[in-house]
């Protein structure tokens, strides 16, 4: 058995008072009494918390619980508490204040987020929430794996396999050996579609990359400007846009284990050309094919690994929806596309059933990525047919963005991401992904499965919101209103 | 146990509304107090009492606050209260808050309109579905005399079993709540002559007075289990699998543990407690059955109950259930309740309950095996129309747990698990916290919340013309779905 593959979490502190979700109000009025509330707080929120007049905000609003001891108590009513519009209006309707808030605690201190109660959220949601994942009542003891008898493995590999292993008269493979890379989860770091990423931000993604054993996909041209450190070009995974010339990259794709270039039409000499000036002691790299996730993909999906395309990488925008068109060949889309677009998992089951009626699927990686938020979110992409799951913006809200988008209109960043310190961005990223590392296993364990890559497409794994109704509610009540329909009903 | 006022605990508590009296415009008249239905203005010609806001119900019927408009003086100001917008989630709105605390104060209905103290804003579930009431009921019924209680053993062997009302108390164990949280829960329960669950903890001798009410349950870690606790009760438990986290097990978080709660489970005080999922010695329907036969071999006149989650899978296990010789099959729905789990579990993981109830009904009649299996629904049961609901889907009855929480001043911060415990002194084993409330007041609140839930159960069922819980079984005639064609027909109606 390998050694176990572990992440190391520690806390690391906010650099910045996050936006609580409710701000505390303290009316004038106060006694003097013997018996303050504010001595009474179990969480010692009015001792440990301040107001910090740099930031304008006071850190007692993010460590407040909201048990409303103060509230209740205080013998001359001057507590209440409110809303915080701030907290509020973060983020977009997609990526969504309680989804900021929850990626960064997690970045923050590493842990499962664990709590009391029943689940407070809406009965189902768009996209992602329209899908519950499965359990096992009675199978396998892999609840153990979680706290170390067995083990649940998360690694994943990229690359082609040969559909069937063929030998020659002589007995030895005749099959072509083709590259594989293996990762300890089924993560990739993304293209970050905005922010204002500095040198340290770059930096720490590769060194989180290489101490989590994943890869990170980098524009090739910044990888040759700037560099990487020592050691990590193992995990990167330069991105080289279609025009580009390879020729300048000879000497990084001789490092690499992967590359990552645009479909194009001379696609098939650039994949050649790649592997020819790759000369790699330990192999040449996996060649990814990036396409947009548009209508029609699946057909050029099942063309590209007809002509032994090793792996692709679906995008979608960065919410999650479906892109319109490949027009333009926007590889980083930084714009939504329309409402109404389909959502990444339906777009994605496509391609992978698509695959599955070439007879092909398994012969080649699927990453995708756009709208990866959570971690349950790379458990069900995986479960509609990923097999790597991309992430992007969790890196930067690991480091405190608030999708603000400020970065985008050329203004300044709130939280300064441009100045990050290497060594506390590195241990956000690493935090965010232990934690992450530690849900995904929760829910294969749930599942009865030990190894994340048996997961890849098992939609009977998971209950999705429309099979459910139809079974269970259409029998009783009949069909189902569409949306316009409902829009009347009461 | 009669219901009578059970005051809130707490010094201010939270209304609806924020009513001020301006100290230096009021003359103490008097004219508010006489003026308010609802008993908020106290005052003498020597004193005026802070207004207690938090009795309004809302402006009068006049539509205006009468208070307001009557005091002489101007003196009185009322304005919605701001911390209502803080209050509550999408399966707990803050009404529903409200109500129910309303509830467990006085013990009667609330005068509002029914939906707010019985619906959710969650947007799917139950929370979309209505009860259809026919115009006039075929049958003229008085609600006094509906019949709410159900019987729990449909088979050949064990004890009857019935209890008086269609739900019972869903398993908590001590460790995760004070024992006051246990004694309050199993008077009130013994009071109404159903049942409470010790959850997976071992069973305090606390609860000893209250033997013929408790059920004991067995869980993967079979913390306290021994022979002598399988035979003090009536009903036994076997819990595969929890709602809120399914496929993962128990976990009680080393804080936790203190020095009695260590020598109740045979463990050590500070050291976290795993209740590991699944049972390793049950891989199969026999496997299951020679778990229920131990028991009954231990027990003969025992009920047993196997309570487990809402895999894709339900139907099956349900049945398997009944092969293996259980009494009771149990679902816990994915939305339930928990002192602590994975915020990851509690969203994702497993199917609501609403899914699973008609799911398994309809498989347990096709097998043939439905009048001999009692079916009990939970994950998620907040009021009585969610109890209504869940039967008319196919259900014979439900087990609370949050709702009980609420009864006892719970606002669902979600923070039960951290450090200390629920700073409300519910859900904690803290010496100083769990001393905020004692057992008697506790029993009271929950009382009367489930005697307010009592008389709405009656007067609904007396509406559709029902004269038992019983004949509402699978009664999905009687239920609308606001999202479903027959909502349209339901309003041609």
């Amino acid at each position: 058995m390998p050694a176990r593959y572990h992440i190391i979490v520690e806390p690391v502190a906010d650099r910045f008072i996050s936006p609580g979700p409710r701000i505390a109000i303290e009316r004038d009025g106060c006694l003097g009494c013997l018996d303050c509330v504010k001595r009474q707080c179990i969480y010692d929120v009015f001792k440990l918390g301040g107001y910090s007049p740099e930031q304008l905000r006071d850190s007692a609003d993010s460590l407040c619980r909201n048990c409303l001891w103060c509230v209740q108590q205080c013998k001359r009513v001057l507590f209440s508490r409110q809303t915080n519009p701030e907290f509020e209006t973060m983020g977009d309707a997609y990526w969504r204040p309680r989804i900021i808030d929850a990626i960064w605690s997690q970045a923050k201190d590493g842990r499962v987020p664990v709590s009391g109660s029943g689940y407070t959220g809406p009965f189902t949601g768009p996209g992602f929430d329209q899908i519950w994942t499965d359990m096992s009542e009675i199978v396998r003891p892999t609840r153990d794996g979680i706290h170390g008898r067995e083990y649940i493995n998360a690694s994943v590999d990229i690359g082609r396999r040969p559909s069937r292993l063929t030998f020659d008269r002589t007995g030895n493979l005749s099959c072509p050996d083709y590259p594989l890379v293996n990762m300890s989860l089924p993560i990739v770091i993304n293209l970050l579609p905005f922010g204002a990423v500095g040198e340290s931000l770059s930096e720490a993604i590769a060194l989180a990359a290489k101490q989590l054993d994943i890869l990170a996909v980098r524009l090739a041209c910044e990888l040759t400007e700037h560099g990487w450190p020592s050691d990590t070009a193992a995990h990167m995974v330069p991105y080289i846009r279609a025009g580009e010339s390879l020729e300048p990259y000879a000497e990084l794709l001789s490092q690499v284990r992967a590359v990552e270039i645009d479909d194009a039409v001379d696609l098939c000499e650039r994949i050649t050309r790649i592997k020819k000036i790759s000369a790699r002691s330990n192999g040449e790299p996996v060649v990814i094919v990036r396409l947009p996730l548009t209508p029609g993909i699946a057909e050029r999906a099942v063309e590209l690994t007809r002509a032994d395309v090793e792996a692709l990488h679906l995008y979608a925008d960065y919410q999650g929806r479906e892109l319109q068109s490949s027009a333009g060949g926007d590889s980083c889309p930084e714009v939504a596309s329309p409402g109404d677009s389909r959502f990444v998992t339906d777009a994605v089951a496509e391609v992978h059933e698509a695959l599955i009626r070439a007879g092909l699927r398994d012969t080649l990686s699927l990453i995708v990525s756009g709208g990866i938020a959570l971690a349950e979110h790379v458990a069900k992409i995986i479960i509609c047919g990923a097999d790597v799951a991309g992430v992007d913006i969790p890196i930067l809200l690991a480091n405190q963005c608030r999708v603000c988008l400020n970065c985008r209109r050329g203004q300044p960043c709130p939280v300064r991401i441009d100045t990050v310190e290497l060594d506390w961005s590195r241990q956000r990223i690493i935090n965010l992904f232990g934690s992450w590392h530690a849900q995904i296993i929760e829910v294969l364990g749930a599942m009865g499965l030990r190894e994340a890559r048996r997961l890849r497409g098992e939609s009977g794994r998971a209950m999705f919101f429309r099979d459910l109704e139809r079974e269970s509610f259409a029998p009783i009540f009949g069909r189902r209103l569409d949306e316009k329909e409902k829009a009347k009903s009461p | 146990m009669k219901a009578k006022e059970a005051p809130e605990r707490f010094r201010n508590p939270i209304g609806r509304y924020i009513i001020l009296r301006d100290p230096d415009l009021c003359t103490r008249c008097g004219t508010c107090m006489r003026t308010c239905p609802a008993g908020v203005f106290s005052v003498t010609d020597k004193l005026a009492l802070r207004p207690r806001d938090w009795l309004c119900p809302g402006p009068c019927e006049s539509g205006q606050f009468a208070c307001v408009q009557a005091c002489p003086a101007g003196a009185i100001t009322v304005r919605a209260n701001p911390l209502l917008n803080t209050l509550g989630d999408f399966r707990w709105p803050a009404e529903l808050i409200l109500d129910t605390w309303e509830m467990a104060r006085s013990g009667r209905t609330p005068a509002a309109d029914e939906l707010r103290y019985n619906l959710g804003n969650s947007g799917g579930g139950f929370d979309r579905m209505r009860l259809r009431f026919p115009d006039k009921p075929a049958k003229k019924v008085d609600p006094a005399k509906v019949d709410l209680s159900i019987a729990l053993n449909r088979r050949q062997h064990g004890q009857p079993l019935t209890i008086g009302v269609p739900y019972y108390g869903g398993g908590m164990s001590f460790g995760s709540v004070s024992s006051s949280t246990m004694i309050s829960r199993a008077r009130a329960f013994a009071s109404l002559n159903s049942l409470v669950c010790t959850g997976e903890g071992g069973y305090p001798t606390v609860l000893y007075p209250y033997d013929h009410h408790v059920i004991t349950q067995v869980a993967t870690g079979l913390f306290g289990v021994s022979e002598e606790t399988i035979q003090r009760v009536r009903m036994v438990e076997f819990k595969y699998a929890q709602g809120a986290k399914p496929g993962l097990g128990g976990h009680l978080l080393g804080d936790k543990v203190t020095a009695s709660v260590a020598r109740m489970r045979e463990a050590v005080q500070g050291s976290a407690l795993f209740s590991p999922f699944p049972f390793h010695s049950v891989y199969s329907v026999e496997d299951h059955k020679k778990h229920v036969d131990w028991i009954l071999a231990i027990n003969p006149d025992a009920v047993v109950s196997v309570k487990v989650s809402t895999p894709t899978d339900v139907d099956m296990v349900a049945v398997g259930s009944y092969y293996a010789g259980a009494h009771v099959i149990h679902l816990d729905g994915s939305y339930g309740g928990t002192g602590a789990a994975p915020d990851i579990a509690k969203k994702n993981i497993a199917m609501p309950i609403e899914y699973a109830i008609p799911k398994v009904h309809g498989f347990l009649r096709d097998e043939g095996v439905r009048e001999k299996m009692t079916f009990i629904a939970s994950g998620g049961i907040r009021s009585a129309h969610d109890i209504i609901k869940a039967i008319a889907l196919g259900a014979d009855g439900v087990v609370t747990g949050t709702a009980d929480m609420m009864a006892l001043g719970c606002i669902r911060c979600g923070a039960c698990e951290s450090g200390r415990g629920c700073a409300r002194g519910i859900a904690t084993t803290d010496d100083e916290l769990a001393q905020q409330f004692d057992p008697e007041w506790g029993a009271q609140r929950i009382f009367n919340l489930f005697n307010a839930w009592n008389s709405q159960l009656r007067q609904i069922l007396a509406r559709f013309g029902l004269t038992s819980i019983t004949e509402l079984v699978g009664r999905t005639d009687l239920l609308t779905h606001l999202d479903y064609e027959s909502s349209e027909l339901a309003h041609d109606d």
